[in-house]
C-alpha cells in the first residue's frame, strides 16, 4: 500500500502545483499535464492522453476535468478526487477570498467605474474567446457552416441550443465535417 | 446617465440546492464545451440573477484570477448570493454529476481501450458550440450600440488578443484603466475616504 500512497502523494503534488499558474483557463496548464502524466511519470502512452483528453472534451463539465482521469490511471479512484481537489482547491480559494474582497467595495466608486467600464472592454474579449474557439475547432469547410448556421440561428431565433448541438452532432457522426 | 441605477424585473430567490441545481443544469448542457454560453443563458436570460454587466464583469474577473473560467464563475455567482455554503453548493452543481460521468467513461476507456465513436460527432458538436460562443457576443453587443466609447473598448480589446495576439492579462491592465477613468462616477457625494487598492 506504500506505492499507492506515494502515487497518491505524486497525484496531488503534481496538480496542485499547476492550480495557480493556469491562468485564462483550464486548458493553458494541458501541456504540462501531458508532460506530467506522459514523460515524467509515465502514468499513460501519449496516444491515451489524447483519447482522455476527447473524452473529457465530450463530457458535459470544464475541460480541466481531464486531470481526474490522469488521477484515475495513476492511483485509482482516489487518486481521481485528488487531482481533482489538487487542480481546483489552490484556484478556487484565491477565487473565493477575490470575491469577498469584491463584496466589501460594493459602494465604492472605482467599483463602480471598474463594473461600468470593464463590461464593454468584457465584450470584447468574449468576441476574442469565440475567435479563438473557432480556430481550435474548426478544420473543414463543413464546420465553418455549421458554426455560422448555429451562431445566427442562436442569435436570431428561440431554438435550444441543445437542438442545434444535436443537429451538428448528427451531421459529425455521419462523418459529413470530417 | 451614469447614476442610472438599473432596476430590472425583481430578482427571484436564490437558495442553495436552487445555486447547485443552476450549475448542474449548466454543466450538463455544456456537451462539446461552450460553458460561458450557457451560463449567459441560464444565469441571465432565463434566471435573471444577474444583468448582463454584471455578467460580463464576472466573466473578466474569472479569466484574469487562475483556474478554470467555469469554476470561478460558480465561485463568484454562489459567494455573491450566499456566501461560502453558496460557493459551495455552486461548485458541487458544475462538478459532481460530470465528475461520475467522466470517470465512468474513463473506466470504460482504461478497461476497453477503446474510444467510443466519439471523435466525428464530437467534430460536428464542437463546430455548433463554437457559433454559440460567437453568439454569446452578438447578443450583449446590443445594449452598446449607441455607446461609442463602450464600443471602442470593446473593439481596442477583441484587437488586442485576436489582431495583435497580445496577452490578456496584459489588455485588460492597458484598457481596465482607461475604461475606469471614462466611466468614474461623476457628480453626487465626493467618497467619504479613500479605498485603498
Amino acid at each position: 500500500m506504500n506505492g499507492s500512497a506515494s502515487a497518491l502523494l505524486t497525484v496531488a503534488t503534481v496538480f496542485a502545483s499547476l492550480s495557480l499558474v493556469s491562468i485564462g483557463g483550464g486548458n493553458t496548464v494541458l501541456p504540462e499535464i501531458h508532460r506530467a502524466a506522459v514523460q515524467n511519470e509515465q502514468w499513460m502512452t501519449s496516444q491515451q492522453f489524447a483519447d482522455i483528453y476527447a473524452i473529457s472534451e465530450a463530457a458535459p463539465g470544464p475541460s480541466s476535468m481531464i486531470s481526474s482521469l490522469v488521477g484515475y490511471k495513476a492511483a485509482g479512484l482516489p487518486g481521481a478526487i485528488v487531482a481533482i481537489v489538487a487542480i481546483l482547491g489552490p484556484s478556487s480559494l484565491l477565487m473565493y477570498v477575490a470575491c469577498l474582497t469584491w463584496e466589501r467595495f460594493r459602494t465604492a466608486k472605482w467599483r463602480i467605474a471598474f463594473e461600468k467600464g470593464l463590461a464593454p472592454v468584457s465584450l470584447g474579449l468574449l468576441f476574442s474567446s469565440g475567435v479563438t474557439v473557432v480556430r481550435s475547432s474548426d478544420h473543414t469547410l463543413v464546420a465553418y457552416v455549421i458554426t455560422v448556421v448555429a451562431m445566427v440561428l442562436l442569435v436570431r431565433t428561440k431554438v435550444s441550443p441543445l437542438l442545434v448541438m444535436a443537429g451538428a452532432g448528427a451531421l459529425g457522426a455521419l462523418g459529413l465535417v470530417g | 446617465m451614469s447614476e442610472r441605477a438599473v432596476a430590472v424585473a425583481p430578482a427571484p430567490e436564490v437558495t442553495l440546492p436552487g445555486l447547485a441545481l443552476c450549475f448542474l443544469q449548466i454543466a450538463l448542457s455544456s456537451f462539446g464545451g461552450g460553458l460561458s454560453a450557457w451560463t449567459q443563458r441560464i444565469v441571465v436570460e432565463r434566471r435573471r440573477w444577474l444583468d448582463n454587466q454584471q455578467f460580463l464583469t464576472a466573466v473578466t474577473i474569472s479569466r484574469l484570477f487562475p483556474g478554470p473560467n467555469q469554476v470561478n464563475m460558480a465561485i463568484f455567482v454562489g459567494q455573491h448570493f450566499k456566501g461560502l455554503p453558496g460557493a459551495l453548493a455552486a461548485l458541487l452543481g458544475l462538478l459532481g454529476v460530470p465528475l461520475a460521468i467522466l470517470l465512468t467513461l474513463g473506466w470504460a476507456y482504461f478497461h476497453f481501450h477503446t474510444v467510443p465513436e466519439l471523435r466525428a460527432t464530437l467534430s460536428g458538436v464542437v463546430a455548433a458550440a463554437a457559433g454559440m460562443a460567437l453568439s454569446m457576443g452578438f447578443k450583449l453587443i446590443g445594449g452598446y450600440l449607441r455607446q461609442p466609447a463602450a464600443l471602442l473598448f470593446a473593439a481596442a480589446a477583441f484587437a488586442g488578443v485576436t489582431v495583435f495576439g497580445l496577452s490578456l492579462p496584459l489588455v485588460v491592465l492597458v484598457l481596465a484603466p482607461l475604461a475606469m477613468a471614462w466611466y468614474w462616477p461623476r457628480g453626487a457625494t465626493r467618497p467619504a475616504e479613500r479605498v485603498g487598492r
